[in-house]
């Protein structure tokens, strides 16, 4: 019986998340999302499959992730602020975890099964690729992302503020990404893009470094989101 | 330093590293520029305060041009070089002219001199810059406050700016004071912010709701939070909340398509859910039409039979016909702190009726506080408070709350010592 309560409880948490996350402007995102990733898919459909690479797919899919997580990270505790909800949810105990960090699973589930998704029907329209390994890959790019977003929100206390230094981040990487290409320090280093002119096992080697750094990076970011989201006088 | 800096193989580092090094030299050199700043307002030690004020612009100037200069000898790349530097000196412009404006307290709109309209747009612009130029200046918002509030109804009468919202904001642990003590039951509510937080309702002034969720789903969301976990207790809690309301009938109803008095309910509503001792409610009748007044004022005075209602407003009214006891705030120091029907005596023989020809009440306005006045052809007559009749022919009159609250707030009076 508790068994059914917790799980009722759980779906509707879910439930009242996905409302509350859905109310705004998220679905221009995702919609944008999805138009990216079917523009690609047919560019890719109609061009030779010998060309197409997994480390393709691995870049094709990592726009549309990011679009999908961008709006609900960045913009959660500022859509509460517009909806004037702030003070009414710092009157909850707890409610950085109760709130926002499960806001945040959310959002990262959310863009999971999305890009899953999406991975399946290129999986059945262009080529055929690991799906799961190439979901997985993705997910320390963007669970990284998310998580600097998440701490930029509580640091700037500002949605905008925080978008554009994302975005500057995004453009940064983008000019370095000829100097950065198979360097540890290249947050969009692709996995399944094995350079020709060095060994595997030193690729190896530079890829689980830039794993280890984005997931502590992420767990650091995480934690000190969490401590920033404690000083409510910040906010109000 | 120096082997960091000047041994460094990576170019990506030795372009990284002196942005870092410049952010920590910012920061040691804050308090030294917190000093000349304290030298120039005291006017103390000028050579002290020349010297460390041009060690300090050095540094700050400075630092850029060597560290940019370096790289470019070791690298070239001035395509990287110079956007860089145009970069980080219009940051140092807009720090130091923010700096400048909020040290000289700087109204934008008044400047005057050459150039005015173009300084007026830059120093717009350096304003609104996020970090660098925007920059919050702190205030002491309440003053040596000392309130034991007991059960029943407390209101927090005050002017706009008073610190009504800071107390009570600070009383629900949403801001943390800087120094001070709020105990209930005893308890430290700093030490148990999160436990205490339990006991407490609170519902701010200016709020909002998911409008796009009924409000059943609202209130059972917010239970959930409210670690309401047992679906049978939650449902129940929610039923109840509702129709202590007076809203079950709309439970199924979007919030969005709610009036502003039904909002206000679903409002108290939400707070009741966890069924708190404590509630705090700011300014909760402010934008209601009367007979909303009404039914929310009768609402919470219905729930101050089990608990502690804090309420504040600046409505005299609902304080008279409500409260067993009120605290008037102003700027942030507690003026009156007692029951309301007591508080009229406090402007006892301090208030006046009288009628004098127009031309003389522009005379004598601004020896009293004018509480209302009316034309009754060529005279006007008046009440007011003074301490002493206004003007020969001036009757004494009994003071009502409004009086007593105008009596309260005016500084041109003699404030009686009672609190």
């Amino acid at each position: 019986m508790k068994i059914l309560n917790d799980l009722k409880l759980v779906v509707q948490m879910v439930k009242y998340n996905l409302k509350i996350v859905f109310a705004n402007r998220f679905i221009y995102f995702l919609i944008a999302a999805l138009a990216l990733f079917l523009l690609v898919t047919a560019i890719f459909l109609f061009s030779s499959s010998a060309t197409i690479k997994t480390a393709d797919i691995y870049d094709m899919l990592l726009l549309p992730g990011i679009l999908i997580l961008f709006y609900p990270v960045i913009f959660g505790l500022q859509n509460d602020k517009d909806a004037r909800m702030l003070e009414i949810l710092f009157g909850v105990p707890n409610y950085r975890y109760k709130v926002y960090l499960l806001r945040f699973a959310i959002s990262i589930l959310v863009m999971a099964t999305v890009v899953l998704l999406m991975a399946t029907l290129t999986l059945l329209t262009v080529i055929r690729f690991p799906v799961f390994e190439v979901v997985y890959q993705l997910m320390y790019p963007l669970l990284f992302l998310a998580c600097l977003a998440f701490l930029m929100t509580t640091l700037l206390k500002n949605a905008n503020g925080s978008a554009v230094f994302m975005v500057i981040l995004g453009l940064f990487f983008w000019i370095l990404s000829e100097n950065l290409r198979f360097s540890k320090w290249n947050i969009f280093l692709n996995p399944f893009d094995i350079p020709t002119d060095i060994s595997y096992t030193v690729f190896q080697n530079v890829l689980y470094q830039n794993r280890m750094m984005m997931v502590i990076g992420g767990v650091v970011s995480l934690l000190w989101t969490l401590l920033n989201l404690q000083k409510r006088e910040q906010y109000v | 330093m120096y082997f960091i800096y000047f041994h460094l193989e990576s170019g990506f580092w030795y372009f990284m590293l002196p942005i870092a090094f410049y952010l920590l030299i910012r920061l040691f050199l804050k308090p030294i520029e917190q000093l000349v700043k304290h030298l120039d307002q005291t006017h103390q030690k000028k050579g002290l305060r020349r010297l460390l004020s041009t060690l300090c612009h050095t540094v700050i100037w400075l630092f850029p041009a060597v560290s940019l200069f370096l790289f470019a000898n070791r690298y070239g790349l001035p395509g990287l070089v110079i956007p860089l530097g145009i970069i980080w000196y219009f940051a140092i412009v807009v720090d130091q002219t923010s700096d400048y404006l909020h040290r000289h307290k700087t109204d934008i709109n008044r400047l005057t001199g050459r150039f005015k309209g173009l300084r007026k747009v830059f120093f717009a612009l350096v304003l609104a810059i996020p970090l660098l130029g925007k920059r919050k200046e702190a205030f002491k918002a309440l003053k040596g406050i000392s309130i034991d509030i007991g059960h029943g109804m407390f209101g927090l009468l005050g002017p706009n700016g008073a610190g009504k919202s800071t107390l009570m904001k600070i009383i629900c642990g949403i801001l943390e004071p800087s120094y001070g003590q709020i105990t209930i039951n005893a308890i430290d509510l700093r030490e148990k912010r999160e436990e205490l937080q339990g006991l407490i309702g609170y519902l701010p002034q200016e709020f909002g709701m998911y409008e796009n969720m009924t409000a059943w789903d609202f209130l059972n969301y917010m239970g959930i939070l409210k670690k309401i976990y047992n679906e049978e207790v939650r449902h129940q809690r929610v039923n109840y909340v509702l129709e202590a309301v007076h809203m079950a009938g709309h439970k199924h109803e979007k919030i969005g398509s709610f009036s502003g008095g039904m909002k206000q309910r679903i409002g108290i509503a939400q707070i009741l859910l966890h069924l708190p001792r404590i509630l705090v409610v700011d300014e909760p009748t402010a934008g209601l039409d009367p007979r909303e007044r009404i039914r929310f004022r009768n609402l919470l005075v219905e729930l101050s039979k089990e608990r502690i209602v804090i309420f504040s407003t600046h409505i005299i009214e609902d304080v008279a016909s409500s409260c067993n006891r009120v605290a008037v705030v102003k700027k942030g120091q507690v003026r009156y702190l007692g029951a309301p029907l007591d508080m009229a005596n406090i402007a006892s023989e301090k208030v006046w009726n009288l009628t004098v020809p127009a031309e003389t009440f522009e005379q004598i306005k601004d020896k009293m506080v004018v509480i209302h006045h009316i034309m009754e052809g060529e005279y006007i007559r008046l009440r007011c408070l003074a301490n002493e009749a206004p003007f020969p022919g001036a009757q004494p009159v009994k003071a009502n709350l409004e009086d007593a609250y105008l009596y309260l707030l005016s500084d041109d009076l003699k404030m009686p010592d009672q609190m």
